[in-house]
């Protein structure tokens, strides 16, 4: 009855703002939207009503836009088909999946997807932290991905291009058996997927990161270890490709592998410490490793050696 | 579902009883029971008439429905209408409610009632009224319950009542008195008060004279909504259904008569109380606040309210807006049931005062009985018990507040409320969140005397930054309980780190041509009644008032005030002497004529500075008193050498032809003279010495005010820091005027913050900008929770904090989220903040001109153009970055991550490290004349260069020099690193160069130098540095 009073009110007095904001709800999706356990998907995601889950989040905020964790919590698996951005500032974002996949990122060929600050695990049941199917860029910055059962990150474009870049982030625990590992990049067509790892630590995977047929991944300041299988692998199972893995700075450790390079794949190393592995450089199927003579590789099983030393300049 | 069977009116019957003495009946009534006005009285709807074409004036409808001739068809015939406006818009403010008609005081114009006998279908009828094109909005005239505590037998009462003032010694009014006593005008929504009580009475009859008491209570100033009459005392000695005891009890917490032997002292000593009497019902209430709007209230108090699930306020609510538009500070009780806050303390533009107990706890009764509930459960203020709901503002004195009572009447024994409860007759206790409203309006009394100019935003902040728990509410305490004294200190300001005694504050001057009346005032809000609500139709004259453009209320007119504020004179705000050995204040009496025929053509208003004259004015020529307005110098001799440096005789003069008192300088004698003004009249030509609206230097600040501050009356930046004399001293947050800044303190925003706040921790802001504009030069402004905080132009050093929360500033269209354009030695501290361009933005940063920039932890994404741009105009400037994302900055060839340039030497020094510049238009350039540092960084997939120094200009002269260490360029669409053009010198070293098109280049002379320790692989072409220098 009163609902009904309100509206006669709208309608006869302030017809055209009531007529604009419609338009605004109905067409404009909001640039900042925001999630809190005190949320409610109903709510329009504003800052006093904010969402509950990123997923109803997601679907009220603009392409390019903006979501914002207000407080900590769990905030649900989402599949982000926009450019967005997903930021956590010294609150709890968390997503906890059991089963698929905690993020999926399918989104446009030029979109930008920036996850900053989430805390992400897939208890153990879960299969991916972070799937990227489609989309121009990623970049995964300040968060952990932890105990899922195959990939931390699994970055793999089907239209054979997107970036990828990782700063200050860790993965562990990820990987069950020989299934999956902790950062998989791979692009089974060419050009491949350009990645840039800046302080990525991935510890206690299967294997830590591979790049698989097309691709080029430079890493620094990271760390590998603990992993079942190998610190950081570059391979061309197909037979066909071209991966190029430039480490530079980083530390390989405690893995069965520290470094691996197989098929037509170079790995570049500079700076890099690998000690502790069962087998230090690992050559396969005619895949390279370059060293600028720089590195320290000691107290492995088997050192290994470089297929060829490049010359600082 | 019936509005009867509701909570709101199962809460109005118990009240209703409780009022009246009937405890037992109260308690027995089972929740469900009807209230007894269903049976018997009338059934009155308010209605909301739309404003327009075919829709007839309230008026018309009105005279409509009262002659048969109903415009609306409606199922039951109303038996009577009426406009719920008891006194109705007039003269001039007529037009400009036309031209507003969304204006809250026109849409209380277009409120009225209608009358259907007892039993009418109400539902049915509001149907029909909802239903037509006319109405916007219909509700019922229920009732609402005072802010005391219920009534019921098993209320637990002390046997000893409290045998002093225990809130005011909390409240520390004593010392607030030693600063200020109060003059205010306070609007009081009550149930009328015993007119003749000699603690509130002003005159009191002896014979054929009227003999001066000193209260503070305006018969003519106050009016009953019960009765449409002005008696707002209906006699509560037999109590007759009127509940005036509740009313004198507030009213004497507000402003019982001080120092005058007897009784009580109220907060506010010589605040003038204006008494709405009413009923509870919506219109009553409505129609109250609405009377005290437009009789220039400053202040405004409701000690009842309703439960906010009631959807029917809004006839109430557009009074709010009404009071709000006026610049009215309002305070209201959030009710006594420990539950939600009740509307309108509710209201976001209502200050919710909860209640606390003598020691300082927050009230609660152990064991009382709610209506609704069956058995005893607690009960005590409201607070806010539902998160998200209004959030407590402050909290006063509530258990057991003695006041003045009505003598002789009972509101309820059973919980220790009325005139027994203390041993003198005229006084008694009463507790609930009714008492503690009013002793905060009353404190506010005293500050809006301090300075009357003061938004309703800075009285609230006044209150609540000096308050118990400023930086520590909660939902019960709120801010906690005020401490009144260091309010009125910091309401007053201060000048070279020593408190004022006392301001001077603008006597506005008005005239009506209507009333041939000169008028005048140092109340901001009883000059917009005068323009806008009265009769009269005043209008300002004299000179303009710089730094006070606008009256509460000035609808303006092409977007500029139609009745732009004018002065001829400063008085004293307060009582206390200005500086040592000033000649004594006396008060500005104000004295109204208002004419017997309420035709407004004699009305006169004049001023008296001593209690002789009050009598002469009322006993001689029927002139009221209305309050004291401010204080100048009393007369001395010798003059002139007596005359205080700066001061000028301020003259009464009589007209009389037109029957009026005019007050002005010594300066307009001749003017006033040609006016007609030329006879003493009946009293003394000089009523005393007050300082010319002068302002020498063009600072806000007139020339008497910056003596007496001792600020330069012909500079008008005393202490040079920016900010001019008038800004500092007259703006609240105040800034003293001769130390550069604000000493330093911290500002901070959020969400919950308003940028009407002085953006105190307590009271923060909503943004960046008002926070940065609160800020002195140097200081801090922090983000107290994540939210978004808006673009900002920094002019002055600053630093810009987000710690663990998100600062986040999001810029489309264009704009550029950070301009820093500030002095040359100025530092920057930008930290932890999340920028966003949406893909429209400009620029994240733009650093036109300052002297240091530091850029620590942000994120800046998505601009069109740069995410830093830091171009000094000086050619000098220095650049921190650390640990800083800078991503998707640019379109096409355009912009890019980090650009530095300067077209002078010696151009920016830039420090980098731990940026990553991440698919951009390029990850950094230095352009003709800098010197850049950079480790730890990473540029990677940014469409052109990585890193690149170039002098475009190609002069020899051009410099610019960047050193590069133990850093990443890759996947970067041109180059790695590129020196281009004569001068420019990069020296890398630890450098890893991998996938980029070409590694390392130069260009036009330009020159690479490595240090011999550089991984420069996989890129289509490596290149190779200019030089090599050995690492030593």
């Amino acid at each position: 009855m009163k609902e009904h009073s309100r509206f006669a009110i709208a309608v006869s007095t302030t017809g055209v703002v009531l007529f604009l904001a419609a338009s605004h709800a109905a067409l404009c999706l909001s640039a900042r939207a925001w999630v809190s356990v005190s949320g409610n998907d109903g709510n329009d995601c504003s800052r006093s009503t904010p969402c509950r889950t990123l997923t109803g989040a997601l679907a009220k905020t603009s392409s390019g836009g903006e979501i914002d964790v207000l407080d900590s919590g769990d905030f649900g698996a989402v599949t982000l088909d926009r450019a967005v951005s997903v930021v956590t500032p010294g609150v709890l974002g968390g997503l906890q999946a059991t089963s698929s996949a905690a993020i999926t990122v399918n989104a446009g060929a030029a979109d930008r997807i920036v996850l900053r600050g989430l805390t992400i695990d897939g208890l153990g049941t879960a299969q991916d932290g972070i799937v990227f199917v489609a989309g121009g860029s990623l970049y995964v910055e300040n968060c952990t991905i932890n105990n899922f059962a195959r990939y931390g990150i699994e970055f793999a474009p089907t239209s054979g291009s997107g970036k990828l870049f990782v700063t200050d982030t860790i993965v562990r625990n990820t990987g069950v058996g020989s299934i999956g590992g902790g950062v998989h990049m791979i692009s089974t067509v060419a050009p491949g997927f350009i990645a840039s790892l800046d302080g990525l630590r991935t510890e206690n995977n299967t294997f830590g990161l591979k790049a698989e047929t097309w691709g080029v991944v430079t890493v620094r300041n990271s760390l590998s270890a603990n992993n079942a299988f190998s610190g950081m692998t570059a391979v061309t199972p197909l037979g066909t490709g071209d991966v190029r893995l430039f480490v530079e700075n980083s530390v390989s450790t405690n893995n069965l592998y520290g470094v691996i390079s197989s098929g037509t794949s170079v790995a570049i190393i500079s700076n890099m410490a690998i000690t502790s592995n069962t087998t230090g450089l690992g050559i396969s199927n005619g895949g390279l490793i370059q060293s600028f003579g720089n590195n320290k590789i000691y107290a492995n099983g088997t050192n290994g050696a470089p297929t060829a030393t490049v010359p600082q300049i | 579902m019936s509005r009867y069977s509701s909570f709101t009116a199962r809460r109005v019957l118990v009240a209703a009883l409780a009022a009246l003495g009937f405890a037992a009946s109260a308690a027995a009534s089972p929740p469900t029971s009807p209230p007894p006005q269903t049976g018997n009285d009338p059934v009155e709807l308010i209605v909301l008439l739309a404003a327009g074409p075919g829709v007839p004036t309230p008026e018309t409808f009105v005279d409509d429905v009262n002659h048969g001739r109903p415009g609306i068809p409606l199922p039951v015939p109303a038996q009577s209408a009426r406009t719920a406006l008891t006194f109705r818009a007039s003269g001039r403010s007529l037009a400009l409610l036309r031209a507003h008609p969304e204006s809250a005081a026109a849409r209380l114009e277009r409120y009225v009632v209608l009358s259907f006998p007892a039993g009418a279908n109400v539902e049915a009828i509001e149907r029909a009224l909802e239903r037509h094109p006319w109405v916007l909005l219909v509700e019922e005239n229920t009732f609402a319950s005072f802010s005391v505590t219920p009534n019921d037998p098993k209320f637990p009462v002390q046997s000893d009542p409290t045998q002093y003032q225990w809130g005011s010694h909390a409240l520390n009014l004593p010392a607030a008195w030693d600063r200020i006593e109060g003059h205010a005008y306070i609007g009081m929504a009550d149930t009328g008060l015993e007119v003749n009580h000699p603690d509130l009475r002003a005159f009191h009859l002896a014979g054929a004279s009227y003999v001066y008491d000193g209260g503070n209570f305006r018969p003519q100033l106050s009016w009953d909504f019960i009765h449409n009459d002005n008696n707002v005392d209906e006699g509560d000695g037999s109590f007759g259904g009127s509940l005036a005891g509740h009313g004198t009890h507030t009213s004497g917490i507000v402003a019982a008569t001080a120092n005058n032997g007897i009784g009580v002292a109220g907060a506010c000593w010589h605040c003038s109380l204006l008494m709405g009497r009413m009923s509870g019902s919506k219109t009553s209430v409505a129609n109250a606040i609405s009377w005290d709007a437009r009789h220039g209230a400053q202040i405004v108090n409701a000690s009842l309210g309703w439960p906010t699930n009631d959807p029917n306020l809004g006839i109430v609510l557009t009074a709010v807006a009404l009071a709000d538009d006026r610049d009215i500070a309002m305070f209201a009780s959030p009710g006594n049931d420990k539950m939600d806050i009740e509307f309108p303390a509710s209201d976001s533009r209502v200050i919710s005062v909860g209640g606390t107990e003598f020691d300082g706890s927050f009230w609660v009764e152990e064991v009382c009985p709610r209506p609704g509930y069956t058995g005893t459960i607690e009960c005590g203020s409201n607070y806010t018990v539902t998160p998200g709901t209004k959030m407590q503002d402050l909290v006063a004195p509530a258990q057991k507040v003695l006041s003045t009572f009505y003598t002789g009447a009972e509101w309820n024994t059973a919980l220790g409320c009325g005139d027994s409860t203390d041993p003198t007759p005229g006084y008694g206790l009463c507790t609930g969140t009714s008492m503690s409203a009013p002793y905060a309006a009353g404190a506010a009394g005293l500050l809006r005397s301090a300075n009357p100019l003061l938004s309703k935003g800075a009285i609230r902040s006044l209150l609540v930054n000096y308050a118990s728990r400023a930086n520590a509410w909660s939902p019960q305490f709120g801010y906690g309980l005020p401490n009144v004294a260091a309010s009125v200190t910091a309401a007053l300001g201060f000048a070279a780190s020593q408190s004022l005694p006392n301001r001077l504050t603008p006597f506005f001057s008005l005239y009506s041509s209507i009333a041939t009346d000169f008028s005048y005032t140092t109340v901001p809000q009883a000059a917009a009644a005068a323009i806008l609500d009265s009769g009269s139709a005043y209008d300002p004259t004299g000179p303009a008032v710089a730094g006070y453009p606008k009256f509460p209320g000035d609808p303006l007119c092409s977007g500029v005030p139609c009745f732009p504020p004018r002065a001829s004179v400063f008085v004293f705000a307060g009582e206390k002497p200005p500086f040592a050995g000033a000649p004594p204040l006396v008060p500005l009496y104000r004295m109204t004529f208002t004419p017997a025929d309420s035709q407004d053509v004699n009305r006169d208003v004049s001023y008296a500075t001593t209690i002789t004259e009050v009598l002469g004015f009322k006993n001689g020529f029927g002139y009221d008193l209305d309050g004291i307005e401010g204080y100048i110098y009393q007369p001395c001799t010798p003059e002139p050498s007596c005359i205080p440096a700066g001061a000028v005789r301020l003259y009464r003069r009589y007209n009389s032809t037109r029957l009026d008192y005019a007050i002005f300088p010594e300066s307009e004698l001749v003017s006033m003279a040609s006016l007609g003004y030329t006879s003493p009249g009946a009293f003394a030509e000089v009523l005393g010495y007050a300082y010319p609206n002068i302002d020498s230097d063009g600072d806000s600040l007139i020339d008497g005010f910056e003596l007496l501050m001792g600020t330069n009356p012909v500079v008008a930046d005393s202490d040079g820091d920016g900010s001019s004399d008038g800004a500092e001293a007259l703006n609240y947050p105040y800034c003293d005027p001769l130390r550069p800044g604000c000493g330093g303190s911290s500002v901070w925003v959020s969400v919950g913050g308003t940028d009407a706040n002085d953006c105190s921790r307590a009271m923060p802001c909503r943004t960046f900008a008002t926070a940065l504009a609160k800020s002195p030069p140097g200081g801090e402004i922090r983000v107290l929770d994540s939210g978004d905080f808006g673009p900002l132009t920094i002019n002055k050093a600053i630093s810009v904090v987000a710690n663990g929360v998100l600062g986040g500033i999001q810029a489309g269209g264009g704009s550029t989220a950070i301009t820093v354009n500030a002095g040359a030695g100025d530092k920057v501290v930008l930290r932890g903040l999340t920028i966003d361009g949406l893909s429209a933005g400009l620029d994240g940063i733009s650093f036109v001109a300052g002297g240091s920039l530091f850029v620590e932890s942000c994120t800046i994404n998505n601009f069109s153009r740069y995410g830093i741009d830091f171009v000094p105009t000086g050619g000098s400037g220095a650049l921190a970055v650390t640990d800083t994302v800078l991503r998707n900055n640019g379109v096409g060839a355009t912009g890019g991550g980090l650009h530095l340039l300067a077209t002078a030497a010696p151009g920016p020094v830039a420090a980098i490290d731990g940026l990553r510049s991440e698919n951009n238009v390029f990850g950094l350039k230095a352009e003709t004349y800098g010197a850049v540092t950079i480790r730890h960084s990473l540029a990677a997939s940014n469409a052109f260069s990585g890193f690149s120094a170039v002098t475009p200009g190609g002069s020899a002269s051009d410099a610019v020099r960047m050193l590069i260490e133990n850093s990443v360029a890759t996947h970067n669409g041109t180059n790695g690193v590129v020196a281009s053009g004569p001068g420019s010198t990069v020296t890398i070293s630890n450098l890893a160069v991998t996938d980029n098109q070409t590694g390392l280049i130069t260009g036009s002379n330009g020159v690479i130098v490595s240090l011999g320790n550089n991984k420069v692989s996989g890129n289509v072409t490596n290149g190779t540095p200019t030089q090599t220098v050995p690492n030593q």
